[in-house]
């Protein structure tokens, strides 16, 4: 068996009960939001597989270009590429909010907040069940020891939590009516771009790794701020900030 | 008054957040060692992930010894041997329970889980032994400084303090 699937266990076990316990947290135990995050477990495998490849690989092979990026591609064509996950992705990971049963998350900010935090996590375990798949196809992986894929385990770890930050700013925009739905939307698409920007660069040999890392690092900060800000507004807005107890004072 | 009587924090996760931590960089320092030993590029990275992931599953390890303890005059906060805050209960001026806004320069917090010295929004910084960083801390205030702690019998042990005030 690859080295990939006991780390891609590993990881997601770990990663799971970190999400679990947020959402415990953030949530006081409310077990409705686990629902979401097994809804967003398979949105990586049928956004990949059935639009993001489709989509990029259609739109190579209408133009004649090789499904690569270099700096000998259009610039068109790397934008493309680089707004591919971002788009399609932040788009399938809030569709579970248009089925009825999901509205009950949109009555105000903080649900909506924790709806899409839960969403987002979802995707992000699949999401690295569904790397560690294509992981083990390679030929170049398959004789590499699992204790070897550690990079693996702390980028999907942070990176499931920065999924779940992002289409927590979209679903907070859906709970405010649809002008700030699409906003939401925009925002989440945009820290999801600037996260992949780093990755981007150093693929056209542009920055080196020492920096592409970092820097997505500081987008996944800022997704944080936004989403830490949300949450101080909604529930200063829903009045669930609790009133100070004084024992004593002198 | 002068008998001890020990209180217990609220129950919380805390430990899984510092565990994990612990073990993704020490997973990752060990990595390193095995693949490019002491002598290659990694040799900073690995200086830096093994002993601070050691050091997160030690904080993780002590999580159950984390009490608040009182005697005569004196309330002791103690996390094992990481953490050890005395506060003189006659200088106490204020013992109030409220939500703490969270500031985000570093410090050593989580979900579950807050120790040491930490920076907060409105109040400044806090000395914590306690199992929230945010939500329902019992915030004790001597003249000069301000301790956070979460004790699962909040009312119990407040009265405790009260009484020691008195005597």
């Amino acid at each position: 068996m690859p080295g990939i699937y006991i780390m891609a266990v590993v990881t997601i076990v770990i990663t799971a009960l970190l999400c679990v316990t947020t959402l415990n947290h953030l949530t006081q135990s409310d077990h409705r939001y686990y629902w979401l995050l097994l809804a967003g477990l398979p949105l990586s495998l049928i956004v990949n597989r059935f639009i993001k490849i489709p989509a990029i690989t259609a739109l190579a092979a209408w133009t004649g270009l090789p499904l690569r990026i270099g700096l000998d591609v259009p610039l068109w064509f790397i934008i493309a590429v680089w707004l591919n996950a971002p788009v399609f992705e932040e788009a399938i990971k809030v569709l579970p909010m248009a089925i009825p049963a999901s509205r009950v998350f949109l009555q105000d900010t903080s649900h909506a907040l924790w709806a899409g935090l839960a969403l987002g996590l979802g995707f992000g375990l699949g999401e690295a069940a569904y790397l560690a798949y294509g992981i083990a196809q390679s030929p170049a992986y398959t004789q590499i020891p699992w204790h070897m894929f550690t990079g693996f385990a702390s980028e999907r770890l942070i990176v499931t939590f920065a999924h779940g930050l992002m289409t927590s700013i979209a679903v907070a925009g859906f709970h405010s009516g649809r002008r700030k739905a699409f906003s939401g939307y925009l925002t989440a698409v945009g820290l999801h771009a600037l996260i992949n920007l780093g990755p981007i660069l150093l693929a056209l040999k542009l920055v080196p790794a020492a920096v592409s890392g970092p820097a997505s690092y500081v987008a996944i900060l800022a997704a944080f701020i936004i989403f830490q800000k949300q949450e101080r507004n909604a529930k200063n807005a829903s009045g669930m900030v609790p009133k100070e107890i004084i024992y004593f004072e002198r | 008054m002068t008998s001890k009587k020990i209180f217990k924090p609220r129950a919380s996760t805390g430990w899984v957040w510092v565990g994990a931590v612990g073990l993704v960089l020490l997973g990752t320092g060990l990595n390193l060692i095995v693949t490019s030993g002491f002598s290659g590029p990694f040799l900073l990275t690995i200086l830096l992930t093994v002993p601070i992931g050691i050091g997160f599953l030690l904080v993780a390890a002590f999580f159950p010894a984390m009490r608040y303890e009182i005697e005569g005059t004196h309330l002791t906060l103690t996390y094992g041997p990481l953490l050890r805050y005395v506060i003189d209960i006659p200088k106490i001026t204020s013992i109030r329970r409220r939500d703490l806004r969270i500031n985000l320069l570093s410090s050593f917090r989580f979900p579950g889980l807050a120790l040491f010295s930490a920076p907060y929004l409105e109040i400044g910084s806090v000395r914590m032994c306690a199992t929230a960083a945010s939500t329902g801390i019992l915030l004790i205030e001597t003249g000069s400084t301000k301790y956070g702690l979460t004790p699962a019998d909040e009312e119990q042990f407040v009265a405790e303090l009260r009484e020691r005030m008195k005597g």
